[in-house]
């Protein structure tokens, strides 16, 4: 309902509206112009009406005409679609309306004022005069003829008494050729009167004027107009008798003007009426009829205006749908078919447009599909990517870096994906540790090998050694310019669990093969030692007794390094408790604290912190440690270890850690994971498989260990637990 | 105006006289309305002003007067003697006159067409007197 009140009121203001106030306009200019022009005076009444509606049509089409300005400069700076050329049409259409219109106004004006001068000749104006004196004179003579007559009578009626009056009027009526003859009593009362026109039947007592002139001149003679009518009558009156004497009767005669001489001097005194009258509205008539030019040529304008304005618009209305519709299709909607409203070659346009719409949109389905296809593709591509564990690093031929997974990050512990869009140079200069894996890859790209592979070292930043192997493929088939793909792979687990499973062989081998012989060994040595210490001489006695004595204490070391391998090889068996990690480091110290070589401290968390571990097995770690700390300041003077216990959080997971310190040398150059594998150990003696040992339960345990330089000297070993305890 | 006059234009007067009662809704009532009218015409061949009532009828017409001079149609113009009917106001007997009104008017809807577009905008022609009202004392009727 609303939408079609608005509609309604859209064609109220878009077309009825300056329809009607056009055809008010073209009315009033007609009405003015036939009443100014005619003389008429017809719509006298109506003239403020007139004029003020066509002020107020004026008005509307003015408004009319602003709206549309308005709602045209909106549109152009909406860059609407088609503003611009309606712009271009309108104001070429003015041109073309406007100008013209406004000469012929200029003419029209130029020429009404002449035309309207020339109306008012000099000599025809003087020849007017001259009738009018003409006639003027004529009456005149006519006057002094009847005013002589009307004398003769009024002598011969001074004498009669009033009864005779009337008798001798009738014969004088003939006589004097006269219309009317009165006499007037005392008291204006008619003594008698006779008349030859029935008009005048009933005779006007002379006025005021008339008696004056009578009073002052003995009489009163004048040529009168009766009614609108330019009949003429002579009007006589004088006194019967001697006025001066007291005579109180007046004698009115009235005369007719010849039948043949009347419509002339009518004519006369018309054509010189009607000429003043012109002459008296030359100027009137010049506004009027500029004024009725103006509404013609506001009309004539102000149409021209509104038409260019429909015109414009009914013809860059398709254009202005196809530009909406190409921007439509540029945007990639094919929805807004256009209407062909006619045949010629705007109608073939716009249907070539549609087809090609619907074409277009088919094509563009087909690609859509296309690329959700290639999308789908892709996302799954990077989603394997993603979740492989080989690092995979995709380059151009020129060196860029295309792409990089989330592995190569991890491996490399680099923000590769940075580096994305920038040569691998930029990687190279920016990140050292990189540039033995780097460095291969250039070199086959140089190359141009097809493919290749190769095994890398990386010291990653965190100081740990990394071994990767590197495969490297060209993309795409030969000629193509895809470039290459890098996958690597860290072995450096692989390598340590695989040294690890070879280790604990051996270390089931020794507990095995080596331990078994040890015992025997040891009791035929002391068997040996027994029977013949005492019985040889002296010397061989002591020789004997030197051998027998290293034997068992060889055996005793072997013993000791086999039992260490058996722990370092057994399965992990963990029986977890609850503990204080506190008390079980006290524990443990307690074993130390009558040990004169070496200063204990302990620094524990005041908050007792307790986890759930193997005890056995956190004992034998932290003795582990211990030892290996004691075993690192044999040369020290005054060996110091510090044990200290703190918890914490990391990534919202909470932590126990247990640290040893010593003052000792520090870690050896080069120190990293390599040293917690068995038998890596820089000191003269020991079997190396103190810090595997410990590592191994540590990770039993599901935490780590970790070593580090300590800034005043000496190395501190971490254990970090998880509080969770053991899964 | 009296230019126009002298060039052949006759001028129109309206006389209204209007008798008004109580108000009525703060509006007095109008009892009865009467009105004359008078034309002023100049006619150059017997060089005469004539003050004449346009709506007598000619033949009985006996008050249309002639004046020789511009001067003496003033001087009777502002000596009119317009004559009341018996019975007016009409409605006299069912209302109580309070008051009486009168006015003169020039007619400018009675000039030619082409001078009635100046006489709506110049001041010159609108020729009024505007009304002059007097009130009726209870023993003046």
């Amino acid at each position: 309902m609303a939408r079609d009140a608005k509609r309604w009121l859209n064609i109220a203001i878009r077309r009825i509206l300056p329809a009607l106030a056009i055809l008010i306009l073209l009315v009033a200019a007609l009405l003015l112009a036939r009443d100014a022009a005619g003389g008429s005076n017809r719509f006298g009444p109506f003239y403020p009406w007139i004029l003020a509606a066509s002020a107020l049509s004026l008005g509307v089409l003015v408004i009319i005409i602003i709206m549309r300005l308005v709602s045209l400069t909106r549109e152009l700076q909406q860059r609407m679609p088609g503003a611009r050329l309606t712009r271009r049409m309108l104001l070429m259409l003015i041109a073309l309306a406007v100008p013209p219109v406004l000469v012929v106004y200029g003419f029209s004006l130029f020429f009404l004022n002449a035309t309207i001068d020339t109306w008012f000749n000099v000599r025809l104006e003087k020849g007017l005069n001259d009738a009018l004196e003409i006639g003027s004179a004529y009456l005149g003579e006519r006057l002094r003829t009847a005013e002589q007559g009307s004398q003769r009578l009024a002598r011969e009626l001074a004498d009669l008494p009033d009864i005779d009056l009337a008798q001798r009027l009738t014969a004088a009526l003939d006589a004097q050729g006269a219309t009317q003859l009165t006499v007037f009593g005392n008291n204006r009362s008619v003594i008698a009167t006779q008349s030859a026109d029935p008009r005048f039947l009933n005779p006007a007592y002379p006025d005021s004027n008339a008696l004056l002139q009578i009073k002052d001149s003995g009489r009163y003679a004048s040529a009168d107009h009766i009614g609108t009518e330019n009949n003429l009558i002579l009007r006589v009156a004088m006194p019967l008798g001697d006025a001066a004497a007291g005579s109180q009767r007046l004698l009115l005669a009235l005369f007719p003007v010849p039948a043949q001489i009347q419509p002339l001097t009518a004519a006369v005194e018309q054509a010189n009426f009607d000429f003043q009258r012109l002459k008296f509205l030359r100027d009137s008539l010049k506004l009027t009829f500029s004024l009725v030019l103006t509404f013609v040529l506001l009309l004539s304008a102000l149409f021209g205006v509104l038409t260019a304005f429909g015109v414009a618009r009914r013809l860059t209305a398709p254009i202005g749908r196809l530009a909406t519709a190409t921007r439509a299709v540029g945007a990639g909607r094919y929805d807004t078919p256009l209407p062909v409203g006619s045949d010629d070659e705007l109608g073939f346009l716009l249907n070539s447009f549609n087809q090609m719409q619907r074409e277009l949109e088919l094509a563009s389905a087909r690609v859509s599909r296309s690329a959700l296809e290639t999308d789908g593709q892709r996302t799954y591509l990077k989603a394997v990517l993603e979740r492989l564990s080989t690092g995979v690093l995709g380059l151009d031929r020129d060196g860029v870096l295309r792409t990089a997974n989330h592995a190569a990050e991890t491996i490399l512990e680099a923000p590769i994906s940075r580096y994305v869009g920038q040569h691998l140079g930029v990687l190279r200069n920016r990140h050292a540790e990189l540039v033995p894996m780097i460095d291969p890859v250039l070199k086959h790209m140089r190359e141009a090998a097809g493919e290749w592979r190769e095994e890398v070292v990386l010291d990653s930043a965190s100081g740990e050694r990394r071994l990767l192997m590197m495969r490297g493929a060209e993309l795409g088939v030969a000629g193509d310019d895809s470039g290459i793909v890098v996958v690597f792979d860290d072995l450096t687990l692989l390598n340590r669990a695989q040294r690890d499973a070879a280790w604990a062989e051996v270390a089931r081998r020794l507990a095995h093969e080596v331990k078994n012989p040890l015992t025997p060994i040891q009791l035929a040595a002391e068997r040996l030692r027994r029977r013949f210490i005492g019985r040889l001489p002296p010397d061989e006695t002591e020789i004997l007794d030197r051998a027998t004595h290293t034997i068992v204490n060889q055996v005793e070391a072997l013993k000791a390094m086999v039992n260490a391998f058996g722990d370092y090889a057994r399965p992990p068996m963990i029986d977890a408790r609850a503990l204080s990690i506190n008390a079980l480091a006290n524990e443990v110290l307690d074993l130390y604290e009558n040990d004169q070589r070496i200063q204990l401290t302990r620094q524990f968390a005041a908050s007792e912190p307790t986890l759930r571990a193997d005890a056995v097995r956190l004992r034998q770690l932290l003795h582990n440690l211990i030892k290996n700390s004691l075993e690192a300041m044999s040369g020290e003077r005054k060996p110091h270890i510090e044990v200290s216990t703190r918890e914490g959080a990391d990534g919202g997971r909470a932590f126990v850690e247990l640290a040893v310190a010593d003052n000792g040398p520090g870690l050896p150059d080069g120190f990293g994971e390599r040293w917690f594998e068995p038998y890596t150990t820089s000191k003269v003696k020991g079997t190396g498989l103190g810090l595997a040992v410990a590592k191994k339960i540590a990770e039993e345990h599901g935490g780590s260990i970790r070593a580090e330089n300590r800034p005043g000297g000496g190395a501190v070993f971490t254990l970090r637990l998880p509080r969770a305890g053991v899964a | 105006m009296l230019d126009a006059l002298d060039h052949g234009i006759a001028l129109d007067f309206e006389v209204v006289l209007e008798a008004r009662g109580a108000a009525r809704f703060g509006w007095p009532v109008l009892v009865d309305r009467l009105t004359w009218h008078r034309e002023l015409r100049y006619f150059p061949l017997t060089r005469q002003y004539q003050l004449r009532d346009p709506d007598q009828d000619p033949a009985r017409d006996t008050d249309t007067r002639n004046y020789p001079a511009r001067a003496l149609l003033i001087a009777a113009m502002s000596d009119l003697r317009l004559g009341l009917p018996a019975d007016w106001p009409a409605d006299a007997n069912r209302v109580v006159v309070q008051s009486y009104s009168l006015r003169i008017d020039l007619q400018r809807d009675n000039l030619p067409g082409a001078l009635r577009l100046p006489a709506l905008i110049d001041a010159d022609w609108r020729l009024s007197t505007g009304n002059y009202t007097w009130l009726v004392t209870p023993n003046a009727g």
